[in-house]
């Protein structure tokens, strides 16, 4: 290969990179592929512990990530809420990061509208509720474990807890024959430190790709029922209820850019190599 | 249904889309669109946060208590409280030292209440499964082929650790000590095969036991490479190096998993863009957002332009 190639591979503006990443990114937002998607074990690990539970048994939803991981959390907070709301599961929701807030109200009063409109009056208070932000983290878990009401006190918008229909009957953490756990950060340790380890409530870990890694070890340990990560895990999600949402369209653009990406690397390793090979010669000439 | 005035989402939406391409503008280069976007979301996200751990914590579980005293244990919070005060002294050299108490309480009750759940969560559990059987007794029989291959393994295995433990194995030569590895390597795989595929067809029982044994060589091996007490020379070298490859390939998994999150981030922009900003918006709303932008275009360039004259004239 020409040596005069060879450099220009593998001196590529990042900018043409950059602007290559985003045509084919838009390509399937404009025109979606509708490529399969296949569902795994770890995802059907939460979905089934959701689907066998039986109508109008409270479940813990959790929502401890960043508004800077929306798009990938939201399909698949919004895929479990939907699920939830369908098994008629009444839906307590709690936060544990500040930040977080603002994506729990969003995706409730998404999903609860959604089904207003096609006939569910579901009631705020009977049929889901926000507990909103508490501080302490793992001290503020334990403070559950012990006595959920006295922890929580108040939900977001400043009701009492005790009057709330949708908590009656509860008195600990160990009443929730479920949690699902939605985080971008490693919160979920301290569920399963505090959540599962001591009370032993079943835990479902929904989190960002980045985080997915990490909680296979905790998966393999049996602390996590199964692990839905990252919009790949929101895909397989909306799979299981039927729908093409919004993370199995993201995943088209996915697909793509990971060949992208795949080419990129073979052609600059490609061209290092020839350039070292070019070099050689040339020095044993 | 959104809870805000459609004039209050058109709103948001073009704010948002601006903020979004002003970041993006740093792909090119740094630029004071994103220097403008930047400082903004600090100061939004320092504002929010304020608010909700004055609404959230503070005022739900401090003020509201003593206002409203659910019982007489209720007054109780008046002692975190103190505490929290406590490291606000921080700010005076003189009084410094009394935020140590609250810190020390911090500490204390931090650390025993983590010890023990921590070390079952994170150490017993895991130790657990790690030394967990490899393969389920009912699904294991010894036929002559697993006891042929049993042996052979044995063999091998024995050959190697003779070899190790007299350090005269890096005087063969490559082909020897290749061999010997993969021969081990093989007689185990062809045993596992016979003991507990070959009777019974169980491709997944298989699997299970093979997948505890990379386990249990990967937590060995690992472990070993973080172990400095011996040097890894000669024949331990080849086991730190096994460790090595499996760091590598827990690397490689995150990684790809990470460009994945990122993209997914990239993905999310995009499909904003396009669906709720490029779809939706109307003529009337470009007319009125076209001069908006000039007049921020222009006063964010004269800035930058003023502030590049003044660092010149210094």
């Amino acid at each position: 290969m020409n040596i005069k190639i060879i450099n220009r591979l593998l001196s590529i503006d990042r900018r043409i990179i950059y602007i290559l990443v985003a045509v084919v990114i838009l390509i399937p937002i404009i025109k979606p592929l509708n490529l399969p998607v296949h569902v795994t074990k770890e995802v059907l690990g939460v979905y089934n512990e959701i689907d066998k539970l039986p109508a109008g048994s409270r479940i813990l939803v959790v929502f401890d990530y960043e508004p800077a991981s929306t798009p990938e959390m939201d399909p698949m907070a919004k895929a479990v809420v939907r699920h939830c709301f369908r098994k008629q599961l009444k839906v307590v929701s709690i936060s544990y990061l500040e930040q977080a807030r603002g994506n729990a109200q969003n995706v409730l009063n998404f999903v609860a509208d959604e089904f207003r409109r096609q006939g569910h009056p579901l009631k705020y208070g009977e049929d889901y509720a926000y507990m909103g932000f508490k501080a302490g983290q793992s001290a503020m878990i334990m403070g559950l474990v012990h006595d959920f009401k006295g922890a929580c006190k108040r939900d977001y918008m400043g009701n009492d807890v005790y009057s709330m229909p949708i908590l009656k009957g509860i008195k600990t953490l160990a009443d929730f024959p479920y949690l699902a756990e939605l985080h971008d950060d490693s919160m979920i340790n301290s569920w399963i430190t505090y959540g599962y380890e001591i009370v032993g409530i079943k835990i479902g870990a929904l989190c960002t790709a980045i985080m997915a890694p990490g909680i296979y070890a905790n998966l393999s340990a049996g602390q996590l029922t199964g692990i839905v990560g990252g919009l790949k895990g929101g895909s397989e999600y909306e799979k299981l209820l039927g729908y093409r949402g919004v993370a199995t369209n993201g995943m088209d653009s996915q697909t793509l850019i990971h060949f992208l990406i795949i080419i990129f690397i073979l052609v600059g390793n490609f061209a290092y190599l020839a350039k070292e090979r070019k070099l050689r010669k040339e020095r044993l000439r | 249904m959104s809870n805000y005035s459609p004039l209050a989402t058109t709103i948001g939406i073009w704010l948002a889309v601006g903020i979004t391409i002003a970041i993006y503008s740093f792909l090119y280069k740094d630029n004071p669109f994103y220097k403008l976007a930047e400082h903004l979301y600090i100061g939004v996200s320092t504002g929010y946060l304020i608010v909700i751990a004055w609404t959230d914590s503070i005022e739900a579980l401090l003020v509201e208590p003593l206002l409203h005293p659910r019982s007489s244990g209720s007054y109780l919070v008046i002692i975190p409280g103190f505490l929290g005060l406590l490291m606000f002294t921080r700010y005076s050299k003189k009084a410094a030292w009394l935020s140590r108490i609250p810190l020390a309480f911090l500490i204390g009750y931090g650390a025993g209440l983590a010890a023990p759940a921590v070390i079952q969560a994170s150490l017993i559990r895991h130790a657990g499964i790690t030394i967990a059987p490899i393969f389920n007794p009912s699904q294991f029989s010894l036929n002559p082929m697993s006891r042929l291959f049993g042996i052979l393994s044995i063999g091998f295995f024995s050959t190697l650790v003779y070899f190790v433990q007299t350090d005269r194995y890096t005087d063969w030569g490559f082909g020897r000590r290749l061999f010997i590895i993969l021969g081990t390597i093989l007689s185990i795989v062809l045993f596992f095969i016979f003991a507990i595929y070959y009777p019974h067809r169980n491709l997944g029982a298989f699997m299970d036991a093979f997948y505890i044994l990379l386990l249990l060589v990967g937590v060995i091996t690992v472990l070993f490479y973080f172990f400095y007490s011996i040097e890894h020379k000669k024949s331990l070298k080849g086991v730190a190096k096994t460790g090595m490859i499996y760091l590598m390939v827990y690397f490689g998994t995150s990684f790809g998993y990470t460009v994945m999150a990122r993209l997914s981030l990239a993905i999310g922009r995009m499909r904003f863009i396009v669906d709720d900003w490029l779809k939706k918006s109307t003529t009337k709303q470009w007319i009125i957002a076209i001069p908006v932008i000039l007049v921020i275009t222009i006063v964010l360039l004269w800035q930058e332009k003023a502030s590049r004259t003044a660092r010149k004239s210094e």
